[in-house]
């Protein structure tokens, strides 16, 4: 065993309890990355997956499951209360179910998250982001711009499209700022009390929502769920907030980290200005595969053998799947470490892949292409006025807490 | 080339439409519909990029060159 195997092989267990894409040690896998088996602290066996072509392969493969299951690759100690806890909510969480009854979920949300829905979208999230950015000049130069449209747009756009009333807004972003937004200032005990806050809520919006029906997606999903069996009340509660919180944190981090990119690449920055409607699409993907790394990786249990590339993964065993990494490929991407609006980066795997591959994806990209849009256009002089340490790490998760510019 | 889309294996991704819009398009539901099953050109390895690399569901397909 090299070295590097060595390293691997402990990183899931260290030193944080996750693995953690950033640290150096993934630097130094071995060469063309082939999977890697690696023991987790329950002392079940699992693989790291890191090349492109891989990952795509066995996410899209229907021989895994991610549905709870005594060798699931859980990457810390967790004692049983817990693992129960997750085992229960398991059991309404689309990210928790697999087919045929995620299939049957999905396309309950589905038409409210189809491109066309999206965007549907796009007049209003003009005029929010044009109120966000009004107020950030009218208040003057510099400013933390995670503040001031990265972490208000986003939460504004998602309440709207789900139909929370104008009134519990502040409900919802003031929890879901404390669970997902800036994780690094509060402590466990705030975390729970943020949750059960929302649970509260949604519950009680659930309530509502079956017996005065509205026309938006939380509407929607309510009513569609309700011809089924699928949901009691506990897990509608549960699968709503989770349809909320999803993809907050993701996109709060992409508008501010592909900010951070262009500026800090003056001639890619310049030549998107000079041909935004061309270069945009391309820009969007290009910060999605970048900055994968900053994700949660995936995992996957198997459930029968599967071979690839002369490896055998056994009944049982778990994947860890580094989409980070997966974007970085020397082999699918040159260069990868390089940010380059140029390239096609349109398979990238910040989604994910599969039939998980997330459900609010147009939204989102949406969100991101618009703001990134709407801030080159107004601002000739956009540049960063300090970098703050943006990218900081709680967990292996580094939520973007400050970007501050000046233009 | 011909492309073919199996409703099947869709799951309302819609990467088709977003990144081959002349070939595929996304109905209300979600799902797939295949507008044009022989593209030509760039059309053609904007389809071949979407069964081979894009599609999550892997439901698109393509036979002949």
């Amino acid at each position: 065993m090299t070295d590097a195997e060595t390293k691997m092989a402990k990183c899931p267990v260290a030193p944080h309890g996750w693995p953690n894409p950033l640290l150096p040690e993934y630097d130094q896998l071995p060469e063309g990355r082939p999977l890697t088996q690696v023991t987790m602290p329950s002392g079940s066996k699992a693989w790291l997956v890191a090349q492109h072509d891989h990952i795509q392969r066995l996410l899209a493969d229907n021989r895994f499951s991610v549905e709870p299951h005594p060798t699931f690759p859980i990457r810390f100690p967790a004692p049983q209360e817990l693992l129960d806890m997750i085992a229960r909510d398991a059991k309404n969480l689309l990210v928790t179910m697999d087919p045929p009854r995620h299939t049957r979920v999905r396309q309950m949300a589905l038409p409210d998250f189809t491109i066309k829905a999206a965007e549907k979208l796009r007049p209003r999230m003009q005029d929010l982001i044009d109120y966000y950015l009004d107020k950030m000049e009218a208040e003057g130069a510099p400013a933390d711009l995670v503040q001031a449209l990265a972490l208000p747009f986003p939460a504004q756009v998602i309440c709207e499209l789900a139909g929370i009333p104008e009134n519990d807004r502040e409900i919802f972003t003031r929890n879901a700022a404390i669970m997902v937004g800036t994780r690094h200032s509060y402590t466990m005990e705030q975390k729970l009390a943020a949750n059960e806050e929302l649970m509260k809520y949604f519950a009680a919006l659930v309530t509502e929502k079956q017996s005065n029906p509205t026309d938006d997606m939380l509407g929607n999903f309510i009513a569609r769920a309700g011809k089924t069996d699928e949901f009691d009340h506990h897990g509608l509660t549960l699968m709503t907030k989770m349809l909320l919180l999803a993809g907050y944190e993701f996109i709060v981090n992409r508008i501010a980290l592909g900010i951070q990119a262009l500026v800090e690449n003056p001639e890619q920055l310049a030549a998107l200005r000079a041909d935004l409607p061309g270069l945009m699409p391309k820009t969007v993907d290009e910060v999605l595969r970048y900055y994968s790394l900053v994700d949660e990786i995936i995992a996957r249990v198997a459930l029968e053998d599967v071979e690839i590339d002369g490896v055998t993964i056994k009944a049982g065993e778990g994947i860890l799947v580094l989409k980070g990494l997966g974007d970085r490929d020397p082999s699918k991407y040159p260069n990868p470490d390089v940010f380059d609006i140029h390239r096609d980066s349109r398979d990238h795997l910040a989604f994910g892949y599969g039939v998980h591959q997330c459900l609010g994806q147009h939204v989102a990209r949406l969100m991101l292409e618009m703001c990134l849009t709407s801030l080159v256009e107004r601002f000739p002089g956009l540049h960063l006025v300090e970098g703050d340490e943006p990218i900081e790490l709680i967990d292996g998760l580094p939520p973007v807490h400050k970007l501050t510019i000046g233009w | 080339m011909k492309v073919h889309a199996e409703r099947d294996r869709c799951i309302g991704a819609g990467l088709c439409t977003l990144h081959a819009p002349s070939v595929f398009d996304q109905e209300d539901d979600g799902m797939v519909v295949v507008l044009n099953d022989s593209p030509t050109g760039a059309d053609a390895d904007d389809a071949r990029k979407v069964a081979e690399h894009l599609c999550p569901g892997k439901a698109v397909l393509i036979t002949g060159g």
